[in-house]
């Protein structure tokens, strides 16, 4: 194992690449303005449970008002019996489904 | 004297090049501002629609324990938008007070280094600025979340309440 040697050739052969320190000054200070970044994410984030709680709360009284209604109107629609015997046709599925059909 | 005319020639550069920290301030302040008027408008929007529910515009009645729940609520929104609208106007001001100064002392330097210090710092006062609107609304936040916790628990016996009645029905 030596030096290759033309490996070495084209080392020497090999443009430097110039670097532009004009750029590099000009560049921002990276950490200040990272921490600044995620100062705003973290009030942003704040803003967004600020306004979410009153909006899911709002969300779930819509949904309990959805529920009252259907469930006045389901009483209202099919009477008393009506539940019941809905109820006892619900079950009996269940039962077939479970055990097989039910002996009359 | 080619010197100077090499640094002058040099700022002006950086100017042109890269933007600078009052561009980067800006751009976040506007960040921040567009976030703030964004949860304005839905904290407004909440404020509605609980007025039409404590109006009896709903479509369910509240009970009375909802309807002070309600209100309570509609009051711990309206505070909210007061604090954030305060709280924004302090930010803004501060920041303009400290915006002058900045152009101020840089309008007054040539020296490179001196300039970037400067920059650094505008933009770390302008974080630190942040961070105490973050403060303050984090505590505007903490109000709303108390407020929320007793409707919620009011909610769920409400729930419980509006089961009994179905299966009384029944």
């Amino acid at each position: 194992m030596g030096i290759d040697l033309k490996e070495l050739e084209n080392l020497q052969s090999r443009e430097e690449v110039p670097i532009d320190f004009e750029k590099m000054e000009t560049k921002m200070p990276t950490s200040v303005d990272k921490v600044v970044s995620s100062n705003v994410t973290m009030v942003k984030g704040t803003l967004k449970q600020i306004v979410d709680f009153p909006k899911q709360l709002l969300y779930r009284f819509d949904s309990l008002s959805k529920f009252y209604n259907e469930s006045v109107k389901w009483i209202d629609k099919l009477g008393k019996n009506n539940i019941l015997s809905k109820t006892a046709e619900g079950i009996g599925k269940v039962w077939d489904l479970l055990f097989g059909k039910k002996k009359p | 004297m080619d010197q100077a005319a090499n640094n002058n020639q040099s700022i002006n550069d950086k100017s042109e090049k890269q933007p600078e920290a009052a561009v980067f301030v800006a751009e976040k302040l506007k960040e921040v501002n567009q976030v703030i008027q964004e949860s304005l408008a839905g904290l407004s929007q909440a404020k509605l629609n609980l007025e039409k529910m404590i109006n009896g515009e709903g479509e369910v009645p509240l009970g009375e324990v909802m309807l002070e729940d309600t209100k309570a609520m509609h009051q711990v929104v309206i505070d909210a938008s007061q604090q954030i609208r305060t709280l924004q106007n302090d930010f803004l001001g501060e920041f303009e007070k400290e915006n002058k100064s900045f152009e101020e002392k840089k309008s007054k330097l040539t020296d490179k280094a001196q300039i970037e210090e400067l920059e650094k710092g505008f933009i770390e006062s302008f974080g630190g600025k942040v961070v105490e609107l973050n403060n303050g609304l984090r505590e505007v936040l903490h109000k709303i979340t108390e407020g929320q916790e007793k409707m919620k628990h009011d909610m769920i016996s409400l729930e419980i309440e509006l089961l009994r009645e179905i299966i009384k029905t029944l």
